[in-house]
């Protein structure tokens, strides 16, 4: 029996790696759907309202994927979005997460098999990408991170066999798996460069001519910069500008965070680099990330072209959270340098480097049981408290004032529904529409075009119920108080401190 | 009036007349309108293209073509809405074949792999006769050039026979080569004139007199692998019996001479290395490359030879071969031959082999059913999107990039009235196509010039939409010539890289 099993798990290593991935993720999805945990982050619901409303609301169609994040992974909703029950629940997007991440863990393997040659260094290696608690939930929810790790790591995979086999279609494939990254989260945009500047350093150290490394930089980047390019291509046929994503009108990104950002790491490198650790920490625990630290400067010395090489790539998101931040385009708050979480989930970029900082220093015998114990304490400490990433979406829903407010507020939308059309700021208030119900059908808010602009010059005749949050952000807001006949026809019927409701007379 | 009817319909009939030697096809032909056509081949009209269409293949189309009247006269928008969207559809269903079929090149054994040492172990007393037909007219300029290319080849010369095709009012050629002194296993054969004047028509000639085991057909300008005849030995016996024919791949020696040779090239290394390898993966119809096909001598003379009528007689045979049953598998290697360099050339060029695709799709769709039109065996699809579909894209694309042009530049003012053609999934998979599809097709020469090797031509893909163009100029002249003289051979001159000492 014994003898059986030692057999599969060698000749079927990666069938095995990738049911055992399956099966542990879908564990974590039950426990947090049980618990009604999949759609704690604001992001979440957003996405999900988003690929909701490409087929269901007053102007349907691919615009509604709007200009904020990049289109992929609402678009793996689309296909099971129209269900109501796995809409509301979630469970369209836990769909993707969960493929995705068991691709992620596939790939892996494959990737570290390739470099170790060694499938119990593998084996232990890919435990700890798919142990951590972080990822864990992450890969249950309808978010982008783990979409987006699992296309690098594809991505990664197929240009290190390239480099290994020459097989032009690897690298068509990496290229491929860099565009989607691109089309899934902003932080991939530096992958295509790192994976160019590979493909010319190797073409110059087989010494090939000029012509051959500009055509093989050329057939990667045709591809891989597709992604980029297809984005700034939707911005100019949708909305007539091709970096809609930084000053269109549905943008969160640049007002909502933008009134947080730049605070801590704006021009401060020392701030920078500690808001990415810090967060890395919370993410991967301190063990792994000195064994990475550690793992790093082995490479380096050593000279692990190999290493090296997979390091580089997988750095390169993470290269460009760093300038984000330095750049103060984005933020990271932890406990220790705001007193409260966000954006903490982006230390999860990291994560990929944990295994192959671990089978490096492993191929080193004297280490590797020392650093198998010292790894598995690290997952066990992680298990000790909730993960990071459902703190921080438990701070997203519930903690803040904001949250509890919504939360009123939603309670009272269920209980006093109204027929017609609601007005509503899609940009500030997306959250609500998700979790009041209210269908996407009847909403008018930034997406819908001339509706919007309609009701906010008249909303009479058109709309039967205004949400607003009571702030300059909130541009209906901005017409109630700058035409006074706006709410004629409307009477208050809800108020607290973050959130107003009118209903038509 | 009636006799008059009669008599022209009598005239139109077709009738075959036979060889002139029992158990050969020397001689026979088909009489049509009064005339003799001496093709050398007993293949009956009805699988030629000596008439393009049969009366109800005219009629089927006469039909469509009312309907379509009508829908316009009745409500035009409608009806334009419906072609739209049958062309869509069209267009996405050959993305798709076609991305598969790059990817099936790539994941699966794309060819008959014949190592050096497979080669190695063909001892050359073992090795069977060989013939080499070479159709040669007005040739004389690069007739030098092919003499040392079939000097080059490895094979036993005792084993070898090459029989050089001339037309009988070609002296010019046959001059120069007799001053060339030929070595005798070279032999002259003058092919006695007769309509129609085609290629396939002269192969047919050449069979009767080739007594080798195998048959190989080469081009004036051909340059083959110098161990390719072995290889294709070695080939005939790694592959199953169903395989009648191998096809090497085809490429050009002269990539660097300009543009368009190195457009060509980059298209030639697509169709061979990627397209054709997919096609033979997928087991469908291969369209043969019009040079390098070999065969058993027994083969091709089970299957009457070549088309006398159809001026793209490789892509008929290809389908023929499909159609009776037999298979066409690929091998690993390369005939080089002239990539056309002057545009004029490469447009007659172009516009005879569309004519033929053209002939050979009315052809073989008269028995559409024996491609295979079950769930298991859907081949009539691959004879649709790889004769058809590819056909009918060079026609149709001129007018969907003016329409796609005019919606960005004029939107505001016809925006509106395009869109109520598309239907909204249509416009999705309009929009797919048109970005992602063309993104795709130029991704596929960059591949197809990168799986050859050639990463210099690599950047040249993105000229390759002007080239698009160029085979849109050149399907529309083809459609003239196909209703003015459908069985003209229209003649590409070879040898234009000699004068440039390439």
């Amino acid at each position: 029996m014994k003898q059986t099993i030692l057999h599969i798990l060698n000749t079927h290593f990666i069938w095995v790696t990738g049911i055992l991935a399956f099966a542990a993720y879908w564990f974590s999805a039950a426990f947090y759907i049980w618990h009604d945990q999949i759609t704690l982050y604001n992001d979440a619901r957003s996405r999900l309202l988003l690929s909701r409303s490409v087929i269901d609301s007053l102007t349907p169609g691919l615009v509604q994927l709007g200009g904020v994040w990049p289109p992929i992974p609402q678009i793996f909703f689309i296909p099971t979005i129209w269900h109501d029950l796995l809409f509301y629940s979630g469970l369209s997007g836990t769909f993707v997460s969960l493929l995705f991440a068991t691709f992620a863990a596939i790939f892996l393997a494959k990737l570290l098999l390739h470099l170790t040659q060694n499938k119990r260094i593998t084996a232990t290696a890919v435990c700890l990408f798919i142990l951590n608690p972080s990822f864990l939930y992450m890969a249950t929810t309808p978010m982008s991170e783990v979409p987006f790790i699992a296309l690098v790591i594809m991505s990664v995979y197929f240009l290190y066999h390239w480099s290994q086999t020459k097989n032009v279609f690897s690298m068509f494939l990496a290229a491929i798996f860099a565009s989607l990254a691109c089309l899934t989260r902003y932080e991939g945009y530096f992958l295509p460069i790192v994976g160019a500047g590979i493909i010319m350093l190797q073409a110059k150290q087989e010494h090939a001519p000029f012509e051959q490394i500009r055509g093989k930089v050329l057939l990667y980047a045709n591809t891989a910069f597709a992604g980029i390019v297809l984005w700034l291509l939707y911005g100019l046929v949708i909305f007539g500008n091709p970096f809609n994503f930084i000053a269109g009108e549905t943008n969160t990104y640049s007002r909502a965070a933008g009134a947080l950002s730049g605070t801590l790491t704006k021009g401060n490198i020392a701030q920078t680099m500690f808001a990415l650790m810090d967060a890395a920490r919370l993410n991967i625990g301190f063990i792994s990330l000195l064994v990475l630290g550690i793992a790093g400067a082995y490479a380096l010395i050593r000279k692990q072209r190999r290493f090296l090489m997979v390091l580089s790539l997988f750095f390169a998101p993470i290269a460009f959270v760093l300038l984000s931040l330095f750049l103060g385009v984005s933020d990271i708050f932890t406990w220790n340098n705001a007193g409260y979480l966000y954006n903490v989930r982006i230390g999860l970029l990291i994560i990929p480097l944990v295994p192959i900082g671990y089978a490096l220093l492993a191929q080193e015998k004297c280490l590797r049981n020392v650093l198998s114990i010292a790894m598995a304490a690290q997952i066990l400490l992680l298990f000790t408290k909730p993960p990071i990433t459902l703190l921080e979406a438990t701070n997203f829903t519930y903690v803040d004032l904001r949250g509890q407010a919504r939360m009123q507020l939603t309670n009272w939308l269920k209980q006093h529904p109204k027929e017609g059309n609601v007005l509503i700021s899609y940009v500030i208030n997306q959250t609500v529409i998700f979790d009041a119900r209210i269908p996407p059908a009847t909403v008018i808010s930034e997406g819908t075009g001339d509706y919007w602009h309609t009701a906010l010059v008249s909303p009479i005749g058109l709309v039967d119920r205004i949400i607003v949050s009571p702030h300059e952000g909130d541009e209906i807001w901005q017409q109630i108080r700058s035409n006074s006949h706006y709410l004629d026809s409307y009477s208050e019927t809800f108020r607290d401190d973050f959130f107003v409701v009118y209903d038509k007379i | 009036m009636f006799q008059k009817i009669r008599t022209k319909h009598k005239q139109n009939k077709l009738r075959h007349f036979g060889p002139a030697i029992q158990r050969s096809m020397l001689g026979a032909g088909v009489e049509y309108k009064n005339k003799q056509f001496v093709t050398h081949t007993t293949l009956s009209y009805q699988t030629s293209a000596v008439k393009t269409l049969t009366p109800r293949q005219t009629a089927i189309l006469g039909a469509l073509l009312a309907i379509l009247a009508w829908g316009v006269i009745e409500n035009w928008h409608f009806t334009l809405t419906c072609l739209t969207c049958i062309l869509i559809v069209l267009y996405f269903a050959d993305l798709i074949f076609s991305l598969s079929l790059i990817v099936r090149s790539f994941l699966n054994m794309p060819e008959v792999i014949i190592t050096a040492k497979e080669l190695g172990n063909l001892h050359p007393a073992q090795l069977p006769r060989f013939s080499i037909l070479c159709p040669l007219y007005k040739e004389a300029r690069i007739l030098p050039q092919f003499i040392n290319a079939m000097q080059s080849l490895k094979y036993p010369k005792d084993k070898l026979e090459v029989l050089l095709l001339f037309e009988a009012d070609d002296t010019e050629t046959v001059t120069t080569a007799k001053k060339l002194k030929l070595p005798p296993y070279m032999k002259i054969v003058i092919v006695p004139h007769s309509l129609p004047k085609t290629k396939p028509k002269a192969l047919n000639y050449g069979l009767v007199y080739a007594r080798g085991e195998y048959i190989v057909i080469y081009d004036a300008e051909d340059v083959p692998d110098p161990d390719q005849l072995q290889k294709a030995v070695a080939a005939f016996g790694k592959v199953d019996d169903s395989v009648f024919c191998l096809q090497a791949k085809l490429n050009f020696y002269n990539p660097q001479q300009n543009i368009l040779t190195r457009l060509f090239t980059a298209e030639y290394s697509t169709w061979f290395d990627l397209i054709l390898t997919g096609l033979y993966s997928l087991g469908g119809p291969i369209p043969l490359g019009g040079t390098s096909n070999f065969f058993r001598r027994k083969d091709i003379m089970r299957i009457e030879g070549w088309d006398a009528f159809n001026v793209c007689e490789d892509c008929d045979l290809g389908m023929r071969l499909f159609k009776n049953g037999y298979r066409t598998a690929l091998f690993n290697s390369t005939t080089f031959e002239e990539a056309n360099s002057q545009l004029s050339n490469w447009i007659r060029q172009r516009s005879h082999w569309i004519k033929g695709y053209i002939q050979g799709f009315f052809v073989h769709l008269r028995s559409p059913e024996r491609f295979g039109i079950s769930p298991k065996n859907p081949h009539i699809l691959t004879f649709l999107l790889v004769v058809g579909g590819k056909t009918l894209s060079v026609f149709i694309n001129p007018l969907l990039w003016i329409i796609t042009l005019s919606y960005f530049v004029f939107r505001p003012w016809i925006g509106t009235f395009i869109e109520s053609f598309y239907p909204t999934p249509m416009f999705y998979l309009a929009l797919f196509t048109l970005i992602i599809g063309n993104f795709i097709y130029v991704t596929n020469y960059m591949l197809g010039c990168a799986r050859r090797g050639y990463w210099h031509l690599v950047e040249f893909a993105y000229v390759v939409p002007v080239y698009w163009l160029m085979m849109s100029f050149s399907a529309w002249k083809a459609v003239y010539q196909l209703l003015v003289k459908p069985h003209y051979w229209e003649k590409t001159t070879h040898g234009l890289h000699l004068s440039r000492g390439t």
